[in-house]
């Protein structure tokens, strides 16, 4: 049987990293067909494309080490 | 080492009769990137014979896209401009080629038009009508359709008054000839009209229907010369593929050698000239003036002058590494150009990207799955393309992923070490708080590197405020991580949490005020310190999905051979997804950290990339 404490813990991290890929979900996908559109007009603009389409994965990133921090510091794993 | 090559600009003067001469030998050594000079003198234009080469190239592409593809297999000897031109021109296999593919393109037309009008005599034929006879008159209309059987504007019209249906059928269709008062016409078309994809309007004029015979005669006739027609276009086809058999790698050198002599015409382009002398200025690498020297002086046999001069525009970038690592120059290129005034970030990206894959895939078995792949990738692809320099750097990262896989021991997600090395290693599972730390640690030193580069550019330029403000930044991230460090563990080996609070924070200050519009970028440190934490994210993530499958899907023997063989396919199937995407992410991540955690700290970008004057031998000796 789960404890009523460990199941929140759980719940916590699952939430943290979540959201952050929900968040960056939603922001690439914006910034990812603005770009395909910039890039049917200048191809020679990929490597700055490719940057502004990955800066907002730190989002995610954060969240994952967030959610690590919860089940670390509940001695989950 | 993190210099662009030293580049040093020229100018050469030489007689207007040696401008040939040194174009070739230049072309040939292939060290000089042509730049306009602005001395005030006339333009110099391409060589004389530059059309006629222009043209030989076109006639000679064309006749190379109407062959059959293949690969060029023999090499041919480099002739000389004249032999050339004048071998080009007298070369039969292109005109033939020429004459061969507009004979087929008529022959194909020929065979499109006979087909069309079998096709019509031979649905006729069942009415033995003389279709050349059926004409329209004042007062009334025909057509020709076919009709799918049991089409319902057919019945309609068969049993429409004043509307006259002629109709047999052939094959899968009903061929019918409907004639009607003309006065009629709107109310057969809205028929016709409601079934539009029922019944198919046929020309019974077209090209080859206007024999005077009955449509069954006219038939047969038609399917002789169909017959005959699809002969001829096979036989124009067989001599064209005996002709690219014997002649394609013959044409494809001829290409190349137009296409070595066309850069070589309109390189004077770019010269300056006085009445009897040509100048050109361009850059060169420092260390091989020497041999530009030499190579002008022997082209015109002393009679030249040479000499060195001051930048007086941003010299082009040449990074020029060997080998394999000339993949990094190319992903560095991609992204943007190195300028030649800043310094060079390749090897720094090298060593990081090599660190990082490795560290997110660690895993030996995908490492050598990686590694084998990558050289396979690398045989059937161009060396000049992407697809190429992906797979090179694909290639050598699978070594780090090999060390790291040891490491960790991570062969396919089991643990093998055991069998064969004395320590068992540091298992992904057991040790996520150190990876954490080192994670972050490495993003610390990597950010700190960058800062470091950031200081010698802007003081090299003369940007000494900004300079000292990246200083700031790099003293920041340093007593910043002792202070959060202290504050978190209450355990400072060399400073107090507390003056290393307050220095932290007159850094912070120093960044902001000195780093001028980067400034305001200060705050990035954190987040970009932590970003690469997501090493630890794409390798745990990895390394759990392949313990996974290992527990779901480990082949065994107890449940029979049927459920063996899918445990096997499951298995090989997963860890093959897996690999792919653990792959790609290691890449893709890699990358993205050097470009946006490490390049945004001291990175221009937007040089020129240092084009020389060459060319390459692929089919000519």
């Amino acid at each position: 049987m789960i404890e009523m404490s460990t199941a929140i813990t759980a719940l916590g991290a699952a939430i943290a990293i979540t959201g952050g890929a929900i968040g960056t979900g939603i922001v690439q996908a914006a910034i990812g067909s603005s770009g395909m559109g910039l890039l049917a007009e200048k191809p020679d603009m990929t490597g700055q494309v490719l940057i502004y389409l990955v800066i907002p994965e730190t989002i995610v990133i954060f969240g994952f080490v967030i959610a690590l921090l919860i089940v670390l510091g509940a001695g989950l794993i | 080492m993190l210099q662009t090559e030293p580049m040093q600009k020229v100018r050469a003067i030489f007689l207007e009769e040696d401008k040939k001469k040194v174009i070739d030998s230049l072309h040939e050594i292939g060290i000089i990137d042509f730049r306009k000079s602005k001395l005030q003198l006339v333009d110099d234009m391409p060589l004389p014979y530059y059309s006629e080469i222009y043209e030989l190239l076109v006639k000679f592409e064309g006749a190379l896209r109407l062959l059959p593809k293949q690969k060029p297999r023999q090499k041919f000897e480099k002739l000389e401009l004249e032999e050339l031109l004048s071998q080009a021109r007298n070369l039969k296999e292109v005109d033939e080629i020429y004459e061969l593919s507009e004979k087929k393109k008529e022959l194909e037309q020929e065979y499109k038009a006979l087909s069309y009008a079998y096709y019509v005599a031979k649905g006729f034929s069942c009415l033995k009508a003389n279709l050349s006879k059926i004409a329209e008159e004042a007062q009334m209309g025909i057509e020709a359709y076919a009709f799918k059987t049991n089409s319902e504007a057919l019945i309609k019209l068969k049993n429409k008054s004043g509307i006259a249906v002629n109709a047999c059928k052939s094959g899968e269709e009903v061929f019918a000839l409907v004639a009607y008062e003309k006065s009629r016409e709107k109310e057969v078309h809205e028929i016709l009209d409601s079934e539009k994809q029922q019944a198919k309007r046929l020309d019974i004029k077209a090209k080859y229907l206007e024999a005077n015979t009955s449509s069954d005669k006219l038939a047969e006739s038609l399917a002789q010369r169909l017959e005959s027609s699809k002969k001829k276009a096979g036989e124009a086809e067989k001599r064209l593929s005996e002709i690219g058999s014997k002649a394609y790698s013959k044409i494809a050198a001829y290409v190349e050698m137009l296409h070595i002599e066309l850069d070589r015409a309109k390189a004077s382009s770019m010269f300056k000239k006085t009445e009897a002398t040509s100048i050109l200025e361009g850059w060169l690498p420092a260390k091989r003036t020497g041999e530009f020297e030499k190579a002008i002086e022997k082209a015109t046999k002393g009679r030249c002058s040479i000499e060195p001069l001051p930048a007086d525009e941003l010299a082009p970038t040449l990074l020029g590494r060997k080998g394999v690592l000339s993949s990094f120059d190319y992903a560095v290129e991609f992204f943007s150009v190195p300028r030649s005034d800043e310094l060079d970030p390749t090897w720094a990206f090298i060593f990081s990207f090599l660190i990082f894959y490795g560290f997110m895939v660690s895993d030996v078995g995908y490492g050598i799955l990686s590694f084998l792949l990558a050289t396979w990738i690398c045989k059937i692809t161009n060396p000049d393309g992407i697809a190429y320099n992906a797979a090179r750097i694909w290639q050598i990262g699978a070594i780090p992923a090999i060390v790291f896989g040891v490491l960790t021991n991570q062969y396919f997600g089991i643990g093998l070490n055991k069998y064969f090395l004395p320590f068992t290693g540091i298992e992904w599972t057991k040790n996520i708080t150190g990876f954490l730390a080192a994670s972050v640690l490495l993003g610390m030193a990597e950010i700190l590197i960058g800062l470091a580069f950031g200081f010698v550019n802007k003081y090299r330029h003369g940007e000494k405020a900004m300079a000292y403000g990246k200083l700031s930044g790099m003293l920041l991230l340093v007593t910043g991580s002792l202070f959060v460090y202290g504050a978190l563990f209450k355990a400072l080996p060399v400073l107090d949490t507390e003056i290393s609070g307050i220095l932290a924070a007159v850094f912070l200050a120093g960044a902001i005020v000195l780093g001028g519009r980067e400034g305001a970028e200060t705050m990035s440190l954190i987040t970009h310190t932590l970003s690469y934490s997501r090493l630890v994210g794409f390798g745990i993530t990895s390394v759990m999905i392949a313990y996974m499958i290992d527990m779901a899907f480990t082949p065994t023997l107890s449940h029979g051979l049927v459920v063996f063989v899918l445990l096997v396919i499951a298995f090989l199937s997963l860890h093959t997804l897996n690999m792919i995407v653990s792959i790609f992410e290691g890449i893709v991540q890699s990358i993205r950290l050097n470009v946006v955690e490490f390049f945004t700290k001291f990175y221009t970008g937007g040089g020129i990339k240092f084009k020389p004057f060459e060319y390459k031998k692929m089919l000519t000796k």
